[in-house]
C-alpha cells in the first residue's frame, strides 16, 4: 500500500517537476506563448482542483483558473528559482481564490442544479466523477478538501502541502487521513478500510 | 478503495473536470510585466490589492467614478492616496493628479500636516512634503523604516500607475535623505465593508486592507489582532514568506508591492532564533535536513518561527521575536526527544516545557520513545502538552509556575 501510495505520488509529481515547469517558465519569460500552452496543459489540473477546493464553485474555479495562467504570463518575469515552479503558480491560485471567496462575502455551497450544468458543460464527466467530486465538496471540510486535493493533484509531500497552505505539517497530516476516510466513507457507503 | 485509488479518482475527476481552453487564456496575454511592476489590470471588475512599499503607510486613494461624480470637473476625485507610517494621511486627487484635500486620520499626522496647505498642488510635490515631514518628525528610521502607499481607485489599471509613480518618489526622498527605508504598496477599489472595519478600529482604508490581505493569506491572523502592529511590523509579516535570507529583495505578495528591507532591529535576529531553537532541541547545524525561519504573530507578540528536521523527524519552534523566549515547540516522528538540551529560557515561569512534558508523561504512565507528535505550547502562565501514545491522545495543562498538573485528558 505505502509502495503503490509512493507509485502514483511520484507520477503526479512528474508531470509537475521543477525540471519541466522551469525551462518553460524561462521559456515564457522570452516571449514564447507556446510555452505557456504546455505549462497550462501540465498544470491546469492542479491549478483547477486547488481553486476548486476553496471555491466550490465550477465556475468561479474556471475564472480563477484561467487568470491564474493570465497572471504566471504577466509576472513570469518575478519568478525566482526559490522554490519549485509549481509552487509559485499555485500560490498565485491559492491569492486569487481567497480573493475570490472574499469579494464574494462568504463561501456559497454549490447548488445540485449546478453540478446537472457541470456534467452538461463537460462531455468527459463521468457519473462517478460527479460522485466523487460531490463528495470532495459536500462532504469534507475546506482544509480537508484542500489538502487531499492537493496531494492527489500534486503528489507534493505533506511539508509543502502545509508550506503551501500556511497549515503545521500536523493538521495537514491529520486533516489528509481524515480526508481519505470520509471520502472513503461516503463513496462506499461507510465502508472501513 | 485503497488510498491510491481514491485519490486518483479524484484526480481523474479533477482532470475531467478542468477547463481546457488554452485559446481563451492566449486571448488575454498581453505584454508582461517587468521585474518591477508586477500589476496586472483585473478582467473584470474586482476588488485587487497592488504591492506595498514598506514603512510609513501612505495612503493616496483615487476614487473615481464610485461617487457619481463627472470627470471632467476639475473637482471631481479621482483616486484617493493614503500614506501611513504610523501618521496616516489621506489624499483625494483629481484626475489631473492634483489635490483636492490632504486630511490627517490620526493625531500623529496633524502634526505632519501642520500648516501645509497642500489643496491645489501636485501630487508629486505634496507627497514630497509629506514624506519630508515624516522624515523631519523622526517617524521614519532605522527602527521602523516602512511605509504604506495605498491607492483606492475604481480604474485600477490608472492606481496601479498612479502607485508605481509615487513609490518611486518616495524611494527617491528616503534615498536621499540616506534613509534605508521600505515601501509597500498597494492599489484597489472600494470596499464599504472594509471602509467601515478600518473606521472601527481608527485606521486608515490602506492599513485594513493591507491587514485583510494578510488574514485573508494565513490561516491564524485575526483582523483584531493586527490592527495595533504598526507599518514596519506588518511590512515583516507581508514578507515574511521570503524573509529568510531575501529579504534584501522585491518580493511579490499577491496584490502587496514590497521594496527595501523592514528594519529588524528592535528583534533578536532571525540567526539568533535558529540558534535558540537548536540548542534547544540539542541538535547541531550538520544534523540537519532543512532549516527554515520566518516571522509570524502568534498570541500578541512577533515571533521567529522555526522548523527543521532532523533524520525525518521534523521539529516547530515559535520564537518571541522581541526577547527569545521560546513560546512553543513541537517534534513529530517516532524517535525520543533529544536528550541533554539546555533548559528553555522563558521568563516568568519556574519549570520549562521540558519538564512539563516530563510530568504529563509520567502521569500518563508512558516513556518518551512511546511518544507521537508531541506538542508542548505556553500559554498564559500554563503549558498545554498534547501527544499521542498507543492508541490514546493526551492532554494535559500544567502550571508554569509549580508543575502541577490543571487537566489531564486521555480520549481514544
Amino acid at each position: 500500500m505505502l509502495i503503490l501510495l509512493e507509485t502514483m505520488a511520484e507520477e503526479s509529481r512528474q508531470a509537475t517537476a521543477p525540471g519541466i515547469l522551469e525551462p518553460l517558465l524561462v521559456r515564457m519569460q522570452a516571449g514564447e506563448q507556446e510555452a505557456l500552452a504546455e505549462l497550462y496543459h501540465r498544470a491546469r489540473t492542479a491549478v483547477y482542483g486547488l481553486a476548486l477546493s476553496y471555491l466550490k464553485h465550477t465556475h468561479d474555479a474556471e475564472d480563477v483558473t484561467q487568470d491564474t495562467f493570465v497572471r504566471v504570463w504577466e509576472n513570469v518575469h518575478q519568478y525566482q528559482a526559490r522554490g519549485t515552479p509549481l509552487a509559485w503558480v499555485l500560490t498565485i491560485a491559492r491569492n486569487l481564490s481567497l480573493m475570490n471567496l472574499r469579494d464574494r462575502g462568504k463561501t456559497e455551497d454549490m447548488e445540485p442544479e449546478a453540478w446537472e450544468r457541470l456534467a452538461a458543460d463537460s462531455p468527459l464527466v463521468t457519473a462517478e466523477d460527479r460522485q466523487v467530486l460531490q463528495a470532495a465538496l459536500a462532504g469534507l471540510s475546506d482544509e480537508e478538501r484542500q489538502v487531499v486535493t492537493l496531494h492527489a493533484v500534486t503528489g507534493w509531500k505533506h511539508k509543502e502541502i502545509a508550506a503551501l497552505l500556511d497549515l503545521p505539517l500536523s493538521t495537514v497530516l491529520s486533516k489528509y487521513r481524515r480526508a481519505l476516510q470520509k471520502l472513503r466513507d461516503i463513496l462506499e457507503g461507510g465502508e472501513k478500510p | 478503495m485503497n488510498d491510491r485509488e481514491l485519490e486518483q479518482k479524484l484526480r481523474q475527476a479533477l482532470e475531467h473536470a478542468a477547463p481546457n481552453d488554452i485559446d481563451a487564456i492566449l486571448s488575454r496575454c498581453g505584454p508582461q510585466n517587468d521585474k518591477i511592476v508586477p500589476i496586472t489590470a483585473a478582467k473584470k471588475r474586482k476588488k485587487r490589492i497592488v504591492p506595498w512599499l514598506a514603512a510609513a503607510c501612505l495612503v493616496l486613494a483615487i476614487g473615481g467614478g464610485t461617487l457619481g461624480v463627472r470627470y471632467q470637473q476639475t473637482n471631481a476625485v479621482a483616486s484617493v492616496v493614503s500614506l501611513d507610517v504610523n501618521p496616516s494621511v489621506r489624499l483625494e486627487v483629481n484626475r489631473a493628479e492634483k489635490v483636492l484635500s490632504a486630511t490627517p486620520l490620526n493625531d500623529d499626522a496633524n502634526q505632519i500636516l501642520d500648516g501645509m496647505d497642500l489643496t491645489g498642488t501636485d501630487l508629486d510635490v505634496a507627497v514630497n512634503a509629506i514624506i519630508g515631514s515624516l522624515l523631519k518628525h523622526g517617524y521614519v528610521d532605522e527602527l521602523a523604516n516602512s511605509v504604506l502607499v495605498s491607492v483606492e481607485d475604481d480604474d485600477l489599471t490608472r492606481g496601479a500607475a498612479l502607485e508605481e509613480k509615487l513609490t518611486g518618489e518616495i524611494s527617491q526622498v528616503l534615498e536621499s535623505a540616506s534613509i534605508n527605508g521600505a515601501i509597500l504598496s498597494q492599489t484597489f477599489t472600494g470596499d464599504e465593508a472594509l471602509q467601515q472595519k478600518a473606521e472601527e478600529y481608527g485606521i486608515s482604508l490602506g492599513k485594513a486592507t493591507l491587514i485583510q490581505t494578510l488574514v485573508d493569506s494565513s490561516t491564524h491572523l485575526t483582523f483584531e489582532s493586527l490592527t495595533g502592529l504598526s507599518i514596519n511590523e506588518l511590512n515583516l509579516l507581508a514578507n515574511s514568506e521570503a524573509a529568510t535570507d531575501r529579504t534584501d529583495q522585491s518580493v511579490e505578495t499577491d496584490g502587496i508591492r514590497s521594496t527595501g528591507t523592514a528594519s529588524q532591529d528592535g528583534y533578536i535576529g532571525v540567526e539568533t532564533a535558529k540558534q535558540a531553537a537548536l540548542s534547544h532541541a540539542g541538535v547541531t547545524q550538520d544534523q540537519l535536513d532543512y532549516l527554515e525561519a520566518d516571522y509570524d504573530y502568534e498570541d500578541g507578540r512577533m515571533v521567529y518561527e522555526v522548523e527543521f528536521a532532523v533524520g525525518g523527524v521534523e521539529y516547530e519552534y515559535d520564537i518571541d521575536a522581541a526577547t527569545g523566549d521560546i513560546l512553543k515547540y513541537e517534534r513529530d516522528g517516532e524517535e525520543s526527544w533529544q536528550q541533554g538540551q539546555t533548559s528553555a529560557g522563558s521568563s516568568g515561569t519556574s519549570i520549562n516545557g521540558q519538564a512539563a512534558r516530563d510530568i504529563a508523561l509520567a502521569h500518563a504512565g508512558v516513556t518518551q520513545d512511546q511518544v507521537r507528535e508531541l506538542e508542548v505550547e505556553l500559554d498564559d502562565g500554563c503549558y498545554q502538552v498534547e501527544f499521542k501514545a498507543g492508541r490514546y491522545e493526551y492532554e494535559y495543562e500544567i502550571s508554569a509556575a509549580d508543575g502541577s498538573i490543571l487537566t489531564a485528558e486521555r480520549d481514544d
